[in-house]
């Protein structure tokens, strides 16, 4: 599969995903596919938000939800790769997730975590250090280009799994 | 679970053998990952010929029966879907049986490559402690030993073991035949373990089927480079270690059909290989012991790879045969037969039971093993030097590498007038950090032994061996940005270093500097961690101040 298809079709579950799981608390305004850093999109919502203009980043997919009690902008990012995850896909997304304090964000693959990776995360202080910031969370998993969805057996953490299909 | 130190329960003891061959402790977490490779989604069975019924191989375009010399239909064969059936056979039979026994939290994880089976241990504590224990507080397969209290189990919990040690490092494959003729038909099936970076398993693994099942081996390939790349081939084109990957224990299913794989693809495939070879009849056991003799002409071309720091010490230097890498790992059998010979090193030499000038032979084999080499490199000379500016990816990264050794002679500099004791830095951008250190400097590894779990792979690491403290740098020659950092970033999560410096030859772009300023917080790692920003300018590292 392409990435261009990748992101399409990870855009589509995320925006069905977000209804399903944040419906309730808050208003999904957009799902999208960046095409420029969020610092140069030309989007109100990112606008609205403190120190846009140093989010000089492009996420693959990225959710604008706004929350229903405090009137803030939140963003779900969700970045996606071919090939198999290593340490450096966790790292930058990461890193993007904090910069925009995002509450949830999504590293999504055709081919999982790196065998090596798979086992560190399997390290309980590892993966927290990688995947936690306090409230905020990183989940990984593999999309399944047969069944066009997530791969159940690939959610990282292994706690997130009902959390993600139910 | 092993309720004295010599009764084990047959469970229990498949639940070893499955982490003797693949599994990982994680003492912190406490839990017990088990791997179970599928490098391809499918593994094909024999293709047999539809006229004859003897076995049909791969011949250029066409798959060709070995006797009628038909075409056959190369889709005349069974395939299993190996990732699917890993897991299928996990829920439904292998869980179940754990289970019954072993009252752990089973959850199964993986990607298209491996399936992980993995226990948690939490509410199970005494059984985590037993098995740690077991396996003298080792976290991973590439150390373990087969279990002491395995050799003193019962039949059927030895049976078990090797079960558990088939389910995960046990490979039957319709292509690792041997080129002999059955009274019937052609070609000998053989089912292999597949043994990694662990240098004591397979002669362990072969005394214990020859001790307690009588069992034959047809044979030891080593992950050595003079059973490997005996005429330098992969050293001279691209893959100079291509030896260094597995160790494979070969064994014919038709001596092992006490034992079972409980992973259903494993299962099908290892029937289709006994059916065979009972089929084509084989009257001899192709048991490599007692060992062939070693005639001149299969004399080994000296191997620049005989010297690697993986290979361990009674390993590291020159064979001419498989055998003799048995018995200085340590065959029991091997090494008996060598002490009853008339001269013990003659027959090391050899595999001749003879006595013999072991000196003049000595000179003549190393007389030849250099000659040898020496007519390899002769005729091989360019294809290394073509080898070499093919492996760089992009000129980036040859530009990248440029940078590393400066980079590590300032780290070792640095490093000692800061903290004020000896320090070390190494390029380590080849290899995970792990096997860096046991390949390359043992002496630190004794001391940097945490770094055991690191399968990390910084470009320049420097030790500091006193204070047992790591420092990474990574080295980049394109202006530094957010996904540069996220990349040193996720080494530093997993390992902690004292320090991390992001370094570029070039200045960090103003957009890096603004969003570094605005938010510092991004370059922390740890309690008092931050990624440092560096310019490599002028044979020195200038920091930037956030």
């Amino acid at each position: 599969m392409e990435k261009q298809d990748l992101s399409i079709k990870i855009s589509a579950w995320l925006k069905i995903f977000l209804l399903a799981k944040f419906g309730k608390t808050h208003d999904i305004l957009e799902v999208l596919i960046p095409e420029s850093n969020l610092s140069k999109l030309p989007n109100e919502y990112i606008k609205s938000c403190q120190n846009y203009s140093v989010w000089e980043f492009t996420p693959d997919v990225l959710g604008i939800l706004k929350n229903k009690k405090t009137n803030q902008i939140e963003l779900i990012l969700a970045n996606r790769s071919t090939s198999a995850l290593s340490l450096k896909e966790i790292g930058e997304i990461y890193t993007y997730s904090k910069l925009v304090n995002s509450p949830l964000s999504f590293l999504i693959s055709l081919n999982g975590t790196s065998n090596e990776v798979s086992i560190l995360l399997l390290e309980d202080s590892i993966r927290k250090r990688l995947l936690n910031r306090g409230n905020n969370e990183i989940i990984i998993f593999s999309w399944n280009e047969k069944n066009n969805g997530i791969d159940y057996n690939s959610i990282i953490p292994l706690n997130k799994k009902d959390f993600l299909l139910s | 679970m092993p309720t004295n130190s010599t009764k084990i329960s047959p469970v229990f003891s498949y639940l070893l053998g499955l982490i003797t061959g693949r599994g990982h402790l994680f003492n912190d977490s406490k839990i017990v990952a088990i791997e179970l490779s599928h490098a391809n989604e499918f593994a094909h069975g024999i293709n047999h010929c539809h006229k004859c019924g003897d076995l049909a191989t791969k011949q250029g375009e066409f798959v060709i029966c070995k006797k009628c010399g038909v075409k056959v239909d190369p889709n005349n064969r069974t395939s299993y879907n190996q990732p699917e059936l890993t897991r299928e056979s996990l829920n439904k039979i292998i869980v179940p049986f754990l289970k019954s026994e072993i009252k752990a939290n089973y959850e199964i994880a993986g990607n298209k490559s491996m399936t992980l089976l993995v226990i948690d241990f939490k509410k199970d504590l005494a059984n985590f402690e037993i098995i740690k224990k077991i396996f003298n507080g080792l976290s991973s397969f590439d150390e373990y030993h087969i279990p002491m209290i395995i050799y003193s189990s019962s039949k059927e919990a030895k049976i078990e073991f090797v079960n558990g040690l088939l389910d995960t490092a046990g490979f039957p494959s319709s292509g690792g035949w041997l080129n002999r003729q059955g009274k019937k038909m052609h070609g000998r099936m053989r089912v292999y373990f597949q043994i990694v970076r662990n240098w004591h398993l397979p002669v362990e693994i072969d005394n214990f089927l020859r001790k307690e099942f009588s069992l034959p081996i047809h044979t030891i390939d080593w992950g050595h480079p003079n059973i490997r790349d005996a005429n330098l081939k992969d050293y001279f084109e691209q893959q100079p270690t291509s030896w260094s990957r597995e160790h494979q224990i070969k064994f014919f299913p038709e001596y092992y059909s006490q034992f079972k794989f409980r992973i259903k693809s494993k299962q099908g495939l290892f029937e289709e290989l006994l059916d065979h070879n009972k089929r084509a009849i084989f009257s001899d056991q192709d048991d490599w012991f007692p060992p062939s003799p070693i005639r001149l002409s299969k004399t080994k071309a000296y191997h620049p790879g005989e010297s690697d720091l993986r290979i361990p010490k009674p390993a590291r230097c020159h064979f001419n045969a498989f055998w003799q890498i048995n018995a200085v790992m340590g065959c029991i059998y091997l090494n008996e037969l060598i002490d009853q010979a008339k001269n013990p090193e003659y027959f090391f030499l050899t595999g001749k039971d003879e006595d013999g000038n072991v000196k003049k032979l000595e000179k003549q084999l190393d007389v030849i093993s250099y000659t040898l080499q020496k007519r390899i490199f002769k005729v091989h000379p360019k294809k290394a030097v073509t080898a070499k500016v093919r492996s760089f990816k992009n000129i980036r990264e040859e530009l990248e590498k440029e940078l590393y050794d400066p980079l590590v002679n300032h780290l070792k500099k640095y490093l000692s007038k800061k903290y004020n004791e000896p320090a070390e830095a190494f390029d380590t951008s080849a290899n995970n950090l792990n096997l860096f250190l046991k390949s390359n400097n043992t002496e630190l590894f004794n001391v940097f032994g945490f770094c055991e779990k690191f399968r990390i792979r910084p470009d320049v690491v420097g030790f500091l061996a006193k204070s047992k403290k790591l420092v990474f740098e990574e080295a980049k020659v394109t202006q530094l940005d957010l996904k540069s950092l996220g990349q040193l970033l996720g080494y530093c999560f997993v390992a902690q270093p004292q320090e991390a410096i992001l370094i570029s030859s070039k200045t960090p772009s103003l957009a890096l500097i603004k969003v570094l300023k605005a938010r510092p917080d991004l370059l922390e790692y740890g309690l008092n961690k931050r990624v440092q920003i560096g310019t490599w300018r002028d044979n020195n590292l200038e920091f930037l101040n956030i």
